[in-house]
């Protein structure tokens, strides 16, 4: 094979597919990216074996071909090179010579039959969705990861399911780490759907890679086939495997009766927790909360270390509740709420605490507390 | 007729064989125990083919009378308990009254005996169980009983029987743990006719120890003392340094009797923290004292297994035993003379005679928390200790850096390399678990509780844990049948399952009946932030930081040993160095 290569347009997605290649796996041929003409472009190929990514670029090609190298190595060859152009010419069977009359390298490739097949999806059903607000959802999804070594379906993966009301259509993702929940939704009124009652479990890991792909310009295509799902972006497809398992009944969890709402400001609320969050260790994590009337006070207590002390006026007149979490879970949530307006709602020191923004029924926060 | 039947005395008596008399060495050590209740200071033992063809134990104990004899080759007849209360409480080896008959039913038997009112002594020849002569028969105060060709009625068990020498080893190994126990006793063990090993009385059992462990170990004992009101634990036990690749190298005794005991042998595991690497095993002997009515005997016949009333205050003192004896005994050695503990005279000397290891023991003069309850030796203690101040790491000279990677340095016999990472993580690593300690653990409610199922004898160990894992801030409550709910986890051990973690606690409680698993799984995840925090190798220190470095160490409980085991320094003495550069030879 023998084609020709702009650097400005595969440099981006050659940095990209590190995250898929750069991952250990006893399977040496997935370190490598595989390369396919076709007519006047090349498809670039990337997995680790969850997730896999297929992208098409333009190319001038000479003589059709398909070759695997090694990805790492071919991004630092590409990355470097002095002009735009890049010459990449099979000279004998996996022999690979990349470069021009000045420089001149010659790779060993692996054998393209080696690299694992992706999952055929050519029937799969697909769902347009605002590619901007479909990276938002991810993007507040992936607040709460698990422990690297948690094995459980339901902590490594997203659930994402499609509802149907009667006056409204939802798609909506939700996530955990046993400790806290996050749910975000997308509400759309198009005539077609995603099948409804659907629910699926998205490893968080591939979704976190896929996002890496995905711009937030233009309609993304979401589709399910089998046990795949698919993200569809101009000419480039990611596929990630489902996870096999069940996640718990959420809605119980959602406990908004009861409990007293106390309005925020999202900036004062995050930079007071900010602060007091500075003193909080690996072994110390949590600061109390202590809700009184028409006032919030944080304490902050780390023997190692010393304490803090914050106040702020609230609006509050339930019973005095003492109650400790970790100030991280709220500066995460924070953080990804765009408004400025906050809605906290507490019950008492041993059930959940929920943050939503106001006026905003598509993102919600629960917050289990501490005992410390 | 019936069917049922009472068996004849005789065949029930070789059944009590079956269990009790496995070997000629359990002959010997029935005879051996026999001879220690009855008293005796002097006992000697001779075997002739390895056992097989004749056992002799001969005691200056209080003997017996010739009815007394008559009666004790009776089954069940013993002096040593007489009403139900006395089996709550054994202070005796033995208390079954089958040894005996057990013996004398499968082999050529005889007992001479005469206690101190008789003027003449008892001869009793007994024949496959079956009484031949009863005499009367010159003799001294004490008892010498005869067991000749063992298992000459039972062909089966003959063939079992191995050579001569290992039958002989087997003898060895019994007189030998039995003689470590009772040092204030002679013995004497004849094979062929010719003596094997005599150990003369004397206060300490060291030489016996020596002889039971290896003489590589004599170095590197370190003497452990522990006194609290349920328990007192003597001993030695052995450092890192020397280690053995089974667990024959521990004896453990409860009230002068040598027992097999997986809790204790735990414990002592336990005591060492981490610093044994997979697959070695301490050499180490553990006396324990134990209230007679706290400890039951009672479990088999061949009485080397105990139980203990509180088997968690057990484990507790002996791990705490142990791990004090180690912290206090880990200061590096930096004065190297040591006088050879064969010339002081092996009699006069008190326990702690292994040579310069004495310095080993002396805790460090701020060490104010751990006279509690450690008695500290006194022998030229004020002396020694102040030599011993001045001997620290801190009082190393500084030469330099190799590769930014090991701290070189001085003292006056020779030259000592610390590894700078490991040095520092033993540092952070004590820092963080003091901070764990001191703190009461904080953890976080589950939003999603988990539910974890257990066998019935594993929910059974865990509901009785759930008070004390609720401190630790594993909060579980039950679901019904052997289902447990988890509705909050420590915030350490962070992240992960908590499941595989309950399993491993509950089921080490099952096997050792005290765990510290939550502990463990806390202390790997502080081994992992004081790694990280720790300088790395190929990181230049400064000569403060470096002193700083070296005097932290020395407030560190294990200075030794980084927390994953690895030594955190080595040393070359002069002496060594001159060998090799041959201006010695």
């Amino acid at each position: 094979m023998r084609f020709t290569i702009h650097k400005n347009e595969v440099l981006n997605v050659l940095s990209k597919i590190q995250g898929l290649t750069g991952r250990k796996s006893s399977l040496a041929i997935t370190e490598n990216c595989l390369i396919k003409t076709s007519n006047s472009s090349i498809q670039i190929m990337a997995t680790d074996l969850e997730t896999g990514f297929v992208g098409s670029y333009p190319a001038e090609v000479e003589v059709e071909g398909i070759i695997a190298l090694n990805a790492r190595k071919f991004y630092e060859i590409v990355r470097d090179f002095p002009v735009d152009e890049i010459v990449i010419n099979e000279i004998e069977s996996r022999w690979v010579e990349i470069g021009n009359q000045n420089v001149q390298y010659h790779v060993i490739g692996m054998n393209p039959d080696d690299f694992p097949d992706n999952p055929n999806i050519d029937e799969a059903i697909y769902f347009d969705i605002d590619a901007r607000a479909f990276k938002k959802m991810i993007e507040k999804a992936l607040i709460i990861t698990g422990a690297s070594d948690d094995k459980r379906a339901h902590i490594n993966g997203i659930y994402f399911e499609s509802v149907r009301n009667e006056d409204e259509k939802i798609i909506g993702m939700v996530s955990t780490d046993g400790s806290r929940l996050t749910k975000v939704d997308y509400r759309y009124d198009k005539d077609f759907d995603l099948p409804a009652g659907i629910g699926i479990l998205i490893p968080k890991k591939g979704l976190n890679e896929a996002n890496k792909f995905l711009s937030s310009e233009g309609v993304m295509h979401i589709g399910l086939k089998e046990n795949y799902f698919i993200i569809k972006q101009d000419s480039e497809t990611i596929i990630i495997r489902l996870l096999e398992g069940n996640f718990p009944d959420y809605k119980g969890i959602i406990i908004k009766g009861n409990s007293h709402a106390i309005n925020l400001e999202r900036q004062s609320f995050l930079m007071m927790l900010k602060r007091m969050s500075i003193l909080s260790s690996e072994s110390y994590k949590g600061v109390i909360f202590n809700f009184r009337e028409q006032k919030l006070v944080i304490n902050s207590v780390n023997p190692d270390i010393g304490e803090a002390k914050e106040e702020m006026n609230i609006e509050y007149g339930g019973k005095p509740i003492e109650v400790a979490f970790n100030p991280k879970y709220f500066i995460d949530t924070l953080n990804v709420i765009e408004g400025n307006k906050v809605i906290v709602r507490i019950i008492d020191e041993e059930k959940p605490c929920l943050i939503e923004e106001e006026n905003n029924k598509d993102f919600l926060s629960v917050i289990m507390p501490m005992r410390i | 007729m019936s069917k049922i039947k009472i068996l004849p005395e005789i065949l029930s008596n070789k059944i009590a064989a079956g269990e009790v008399v496995e070997r000629p060495a359990s002959v010997v050590k029935e005879l051996l125990e026999n001879s220690l209740d009855a008293g005796s200071t002097r006992i000697i033992v001779e075997v002739e083919g390895g056992g097989r063809s004749l056992v002799r134990v001969s005691d200056n104990g209080s003997g017996m009378s010739r009815d007394d004899a008559l009666l004790a080759m009776e089954r069940y007849a013993t002096s040593k308990i007489y009403k139900d209360p006395d089996l709550f409480s054994i202070r005796t080896l033995g208390f079954r009254g089958e040894a005996l008959p057990s013996i004398a039913s499968v082999s050529r038997f005889s007992l001479v005996t005469r206690d101190q009112t008789a003027h003449t002594g008892t001869e009793i020849i007994v024949e496959g169980g079956k009484i031949k002569k009863v005499s009367e028969i010159g003799a001294p105060v004490g008892t010498m009983v005869t067991v000749r060709r063992i298992f000459f009625n039972s062909p089966a068990r003959r063939k079992f029987l191995k050579t001569a020498a290992t039958e002989m080893a087997h003898i060895a190994d019994t007189v030998l743990s039995i003689a470590i126990g009772r040092p204030n006793i002679q013995f004497r063990l004849d094979h062929n006719g010719k003596t094997v090993r005599c150990w003369p009385a004397s206060p300490d059992p060291a030489e016996r120890m020596i002889d039971a462990i290896g003489a590589d170990s004599r170095a590197e004992l370190h003497r452990i003392e522990w006194d609290d009101p349920s328990i007192s634990i003597t001993g030695w036990i052995s450092s890192l340094r020397v280690t053995r690749s089974t667990s024959r190298g521990i004896y453990i005794y409860v009230n002068g009797r040598r027992v097999r005991d997986r809790v204790i042998q735990h414990a002592l595991f336990e005591g060492y923290a981490g610093g044994l690497m997979k697959g070695c095993f301490p050499v180490a002997v553990l006396f324990l004292t134990v209230p007679f009515d706290e400890v039951d005997v009672n479990v088999h016949p061949t009485k080397n297994e105990v139980r203990f009333v509180q088997l968690e205050k057990i484990h507790n003192a002996v791990q705490s035993a142990v791990s004090e004896s180690l912290r206090r005994a880990d200061r590096p050695r930096w004065t190297g003379t040591r006088p050879s503990s064969r010339e002081k005279p092996a009699i006069s000397e008190p326990s702690p005679r292994y040579g310069g290891e004495e310095k080993n023991i002396f805790p460090r003069t701020d060490d104010k928390e751990n006279k509690k309850n450690i008695r500290v030796l006194s022998t030229a203690d004020a002396t020694q200790a102040e030599l011993w101040s001045k001997k620290r790491f801190g009082d190393l000279r500084i030469i330099g850096r190799l590769h930014d990677t090991y701290i070189v340095c001085e003292d006056d016999e020779g030259l000592v390399l610390l590894d700078q990472h490991a040095a520092h993580e033993r540092i952070l690593f004590e820092q963080l678990k003091h901070a764990a300690a001191a703190g009461k653990p904080s953890s976080q409610k589950l939003l999603i509780p988990e539910t974890v199922e257990f066998g019935y004898r594993e929910a059974d160990i865990l509901e009785r844990l759930m008070p004390r894992l609720k401190e630790l801030g594993l909060e579980i409550e039950p679901f019904g049948g052997n289902t447990f709910v988890v509705q909050s986890v420590p915030v350490l051990p962070a992240g992960g399952e908590i499941q595989p973690l309950l399993r491993e606690i509950v089921e080490k409680t099952a096997e050792y009946g005290v765990t510290t698993g939550l502990e463990k799984a806390v202390d790997r995840c502080l081994i992992l932030m004081a790694c990280h925090g720790a300088v790395r190798a190929n990181q230049r220190l400064s000569d403060e930081q470096i002193k700083g470095l070296l005097d932290r160490l020395d407030a560190c409980d294990h200075p030794s040993h980084c927390p994953h085991g690895r030594p955190t320094w080595i040393r070359w003495t002069l002496a060594f160095l001159e060998k090799s550069f041959k201006r010695i030879v």
